[in-house]
């Protein structure tokens, strides 16, 4: 945890860009769900998984990311139980 | 709202203007794709350069010209000089063996066909056909009232030929017809402007229509002259089919090569947009037939796209198929793709419109889809760059081979009725949206059920604006448990907000201990068991852009009005209450007015749903997105996403009022029927413990 953040932080240009495309991606995903009139769409998981996606591209390499939302997306059906999930970074 | 997201608004502004802008379009489309960037004309412009393509069109497809004395046109016309015999077969009739003698010189005639439903001319030289017009549908824009011409002004037409590469485009084909008399035709020699011809086709329909012949050979004769001493005599035979005899017209060529002679038969009948394309030849068993269809597809719809999303123009298709499954083609530049397999037909569609070459029956067949450049056609537009030329070879069965063409609206009900899935051609997944979900599988039948269904409604409602507010309301109706259970947690959800944000705090560094805490929250409160997730959200999307694409490519539309929207000229279009003198980036120059109410309900919307203090930015960012996005498209899709918004807003103030009666007694009766869950709840959250400790040891 310590090792990631101090080397996202000695580069000051890629945290500003990580920050601006997060909240690219949550812009984004504000606008599709009002394009395609789905406001009421409430999540079964805290954060949810607008929060969820702007964290994780926030945080995490952009494959890992990706990968990261869609999976969040398809477990945040009826069939699972939701709750707490927050964006947890995995190290080696 | 912070400072980051509005750069990420602005960027996203800047990006959708930049890839819009004439600096980007300039660059990929002059330099990248190395043509030259369409210019705009003004329609005078854009008239005359019509004019000099139809006046092109005729002087090539009459190839060889009666060539009079300069001084006394009209004397030697006098005369009776015999243009043509036709009726005898007589192999000197081609282009190069006519040239040197004057008398015996062929005329390209063109014969008329109008039937119910289209008006084609079919012209001797080659026997193709060089104008296709719809008798039901009126070009959109800056050719408005007049009948549109499937065949682009200057182009090869259509019904091209040739057996064992043999081309038989050039050669000049003799009618054997005998309702057609053609020694008598070619007296006149009159300098006609092209647009007298329209006229003229008018009158005769008219005359037709008063004899009760079953073929007329009511002959008018054209002549069509350049500026130059050379005048071209064509003489044109109208014919008005009778409703409830099919007509066949003959025509008949010898090929240079075997000296065998080879027929061309078009059949017509009423009420169909199927042309009979027939070819029958002594020794034409298995030998080489290709059948083509040069000419494109021409520029139906408004020029100018008002603006940045909607456009009233697709980019051409081409479509070939085994009457089974149905392959898709577009281009992005000009090229040659050149399937191979058994087939059955191969095609090609614009917007609103499709013209198939079917062969007899499924054979093995060689077809090539050739891409060409057409940005010099269209004035204005980017987008439509490629149309199609196609051809189909295949070996000859039998000595007559009875294909046949379809050329006429993609309306569903037409498309389907010939048993050849047509109707696939209308909603294709091209390019990367078929990697989505195999989209290729499931969107097409989607879209199709719901344009039978937008039908079925007009069917009952007769009126279209009426029917896209039926299907929207049927799809509110079929989505609302999903919504309602939706809408129930949101209520829920904003009231347990604050709990949330304080167990946040309190197991700030105990994600664990915090997890339980929330599972346990939520079951107290009661939340999960009606909330049905982001998922299946996801899973009405289809639904939505299926009625987007239909609404916005369905044929049925185009032209019609409504009276639920009396300002609506044309529901297929964009609405303009009235135009601004200026063109507003992205907006476009239409003041729509749909785009304002739906812009309305979406604050509204907003700032029912939007709580979170840091968002506030986006109440006011999303209904200037809505409007902007939706001004410049058709308005009967607009109609259709602002009446499902308000059903959204009013189901939402339903739900409301029943819930904040009784929702206490919501929350208390819980727990007795939660129980079953609790088990559930409990195993996930062991689950997650342990997932959870997991990564802690890594």
């Amino acid at each position: 945890m310590m090792s990631d953040q101090t080397q996202i932080s000695g580069r000051a240009t890629a945290t500003a860009f990580r920050t601006i495309a997060s909240e690219l991606t949550y812009a984004l995903i504000q606008t599709f769900k009002t394009v395609f009139l789905m406001q009421n769409a409430v999540c079964r998981f805290e954060p949810s998984c607008s929060i969820y996606a702007k964290e994780s591209v926030k945080t995490l390499p952009f494959h890992k990311a990706a990968i990261k939302i869609i999976w969040r997306i398809l477990r945040c059906s009826p069939f699972s139980k939701g709750g707490y999930d927050p964006v947890t970074i995995e190290r080696r | 709202m912070n400072k980051n997201s509005l750069l990420a608004f602005v960027l996203i502004a800047f990006t959708v203007i930049f890839f819009n802008s004439s600096l980007w379009n300039n660059f990929w489309y002059g330099t990248i794709l190395k043509r030259p960037v369409p210019t705009s004309m003004t329609n005078q412009q854009r008239a005359a350069q019509n004019n000099e393509a139809t006046s092109e069109q005729k002087q090539e497809t009459t190839d060889i010209r009666v060539i009079l004395p300069e001084e006394e046109p009209g004397a030697a016309a006098a005369d009776g000089l015999p243009s043509a015999q036709f009726g005898q077969p007589d192999p000197s009739l081609d282009a190069d063996s006519a040239a040197g003698e004057i008398v015996r010189q062929a005329v390209a005639d063109t014969i008329i066909i109008e039937t119910n439903r289209l008006i084609a001319e079919i012209s001797t030289k080659g026997a193709r056909i060089i104008s296709l017009k719809m008798k039901d549908y009126d070009y959109a824009g800056t050719r408005s009232g007049e009948m549109i011409d499937l065949i682009p002004a200057g182009s090869a037409g259509g019904a091209q030929l040739s057996v064992n590469n043999e081309s038989f485009d050039d050669v000049f084909f003799t009618i054997l017809n005998d309702d057609i008399n053609v020694d008598t035709d070619v007296v006149g020699n009159n300098i006609n402007d092209n647009n007298d011809n329209d006229d003229d086709i008018g009158n005769s329909i008219t005359d037709d229509n008063i004899n009760s012949d079953d073929v007329d050979n009511d002959d008018t004769d054209i002549a069509d002259a350049g500026a130059i001493a050379n005048i071209v005599v064509t003489s044109r035979h109208y014919i008005t089919i009778d409703p409830d005899a099919d007509y066949a017209l003959v025509l008949e060529a010898r090929s240079a090569t075997t000296g065998h002679p080879i027929r061309k038969i078009f059949s017509f009948s009423d009420d169909t947009y199927r042309i009979g394309y027939a070819i029958s030849g002594r020794n034409l068993t298995g030998r080489n037939v290709t059948l083509g269809w040069e000419g494109g597809i021409d520029d139906t719809e408004a020029d100018v796209s008002v603006s940045t999303f909607g456009g009233g123009i697709d980019n051409r298709r081409a479509h070939y198929s085994d009457a089974h499954t149905v392959n898709h083609f577009e281009m992005k530049r000009r090229g040659v793709e050149t399937p191979s397999g058994f087939f059955r037909w191969v095609g090609k569609s614009s917007k609103y419109f499709f013209i198939a070459v079917v062969a007899e029956e499924t054979v093995e067949a060689d077809i090539k889809i050739e891409g060409r450049d057409v940005s010099a056609r269209s004035a204005s537009s980017a987008n439509v760059d490629i149309d199609y030329s196609v051809s189909f070879k295949f070996e000859a069965g039998s000595d007559e081979i009875e294909n046949w063409i379809y050329a006429g609206p993609g309306s569903i009900r037409e498309l389907s009725a010939h048993g050849m899935k047509f109707e696939k051609a209308l909603f294709p997944v091209l390019s990367w949206a078929r990697h989505i979900f195999w989209a290729d599988a499931w969107f097409p039948p989607l879209a199709e059920l719901i344009l039978r269904l937008l039908l079925f409604f007009y069917g009952i409602a007769k009126d279209y604006g009426l029917a896209i507010f039926l299907l929207t309301a049927l799809t509110k109706i079929v989505t609302y448990p999903l919504t309602r259970s939706s809408m129930k947690s949101m209520m829920k959800m904003k009231d347990i907000q604050p709990k949330i944000v304080a167990l946040r705090q309190k197991y700030k560094g105990n994600p664990q201990k915090m997890n339980e805490e929330t599972m346990a929250l939520y079951k107290a409160e009661g939340v999960n068991p009606f909330n049905p997730g982001c998922l299946p959200m996801f899973l009405q999307m289809p639904i939505f852009i299926a009625l987007f694409v239909v609404l916005r490519k369905a044929v049925e539309l185009r032209g019609t009005t409504s009276w639920l929207l009396p300002w609506v000229k044309d529901l297929a279009q964009p609405e303009a209450l009235f135009y601004l003198p200026f063109a507003v980036p992205i907006y476009g120059s239409n003041v729509a007015l749909m785009p304002i109410i739906m812009a309305a309900l979406t604050f509204f919307q907003q700032k029912q749903t939007i709580t979170d203090p840091n968002q506030k930015m986006m109440i006011y960012m999303m209904p200037i997105l809505m409007l902007v996005m939706f001004n410049g498209f058709p308005a009967g899709v607009v109609f259709y996403w602002t009446i499902s918004s308000a059903f959204g807003l009013a189901q939402q103030a339903l739900v409301k009022r029943k819930n904040l009666t009784p929702a206490t007694t919501v929350v208390s009766g819980t727990p007795p029927s939660a129980k079953p869950t609790t088990a559930t709840v409990v195993k996930t959250s062991a689950r997650k413990k342990s997932s959870g400790g997991r990564r802690k040891r890594k």
